[in-house]
């Protein structure tokens, strides 16, 4: 991949990347641009700083928020709506309890009871309530 | 508490109240047709109630359907089973249908044909619809 660094004051500042397919380097700029996106994770009283793009579930549990990424559970502090607030333009909310991270979506199926189910990379699933289907297909592009 | 048995609940406590609401919009739909259409006191109360549960556990009832550890079959057999058994003993209680053996048999053919015609057409939608999903799903960057 080519990299230009341009120095013109004149113009305005941003990053245009064209990419054949997504890769790690893309999270990577991501953190780096944006130090906002970051949250503290907790596992067993232990302190950890978890990046958005490392997050596939945010998920309430026994009222406490729990942020899933492929192979840790961590407990964050902020409520779902704090987080709706801050979170990247690639996560959505899938219903009142949930919001994922559409990168991590594996697939949509058709659960037993009628309701979009999702399956996240992980192997995780959550299901997209009616009132949030609306907000899934626009986001999808349908 | 088990947390589906707090879903059950939960879900039943929040739309119990539109059975007698059901009720009543069809008592008054059934008097437009028929002037002389009379319900005692006692009827009145028993249709409240029954058709109270009658919403309470349809509402409840699709939980089953979320249990992660029951296979397809086994959620809908316990759904179906749980709706039908609600259903009957509420048209029966009420006397909507009569304690006869082929009247039980059609009310049953009936139920059971609508209640797959329901769940088909629902099922193929979402179904269709996540096809659509998973194939935009790769254009998320």
């Amino acid at each position: 991949m080519k990299l230009n660094v341009f120095v013109d004051k004149t113009k305005e500042e941003k990053i245009d990347i064209y990419i054949h397919e997504k890769r790690k380097i893309v999270d990577d700029i991501e953190r780096l641009l944006s130090c906002e996106n970051e949250l503290l994770g907790f596992i067993n009283g232990e302190i950890y700083k978890l990046y958005f793009s490392d997050i596939v579930l945010f998920s309430v549990e026994n009222e406490k928020i729990k942020a899933f990424t492929n192979n840790e559970e961590f407990t964050v502090k902020e409520r779902l709506y704090m987080i709706e607030e801050k979170m990247p333009d690639y996560f959505i909310k899938l219903n009142q309890s949930a919001i994922g991270n559409l990168r991590a979506i594996k697939k949509f199926d058709c659960s037993v009871s009628g309701t979009l189910k999702v399956t996240f990379n992980n192997g995780l699933t959550d299901f997209v309530s009616r009132r949030q289907v609306k907000a899934v297909k626009e986001r999808l592009g349908l | 508490m088990n947390i589906y048995l707090k879903e059950f609940l939960k879900r039943g406590f929040m739309f119990s109240g539109l059975g007698p609401v059901t009720a009543a919009i069809v008592f008054f739909i059934i008097t437009l047709f028929e002037i002389n259409f009379q319900l005692s006191a006692t009827q009145l109360l028993i249709a409240i109630i029954s058709t109270y549960f009658l919403a309470f556990i349809q509402a409840g009832a699709s939980v089953f359907n979320q249990i992660e550890h029951f296979s397809v079959p086994k959620a809908l057999a316990c759904h179906f089973s749980t709706l039908y058994a609600a259903y009957l003993i509420c048209y029966l209680i009420n006397s909507w249908i009569p304690f006869n053996i082929t009247v039980i048999i059609i009310f049953s053919l009936i139920f059971i044909v609508t209640f797959f015609i329901i769940w088909t057409t629902v099922f193929i939608t979402v179904r269709h619809l996540s096809r659509k999903l998973n194939k935009n799903l790769s254009k998320i960057i």
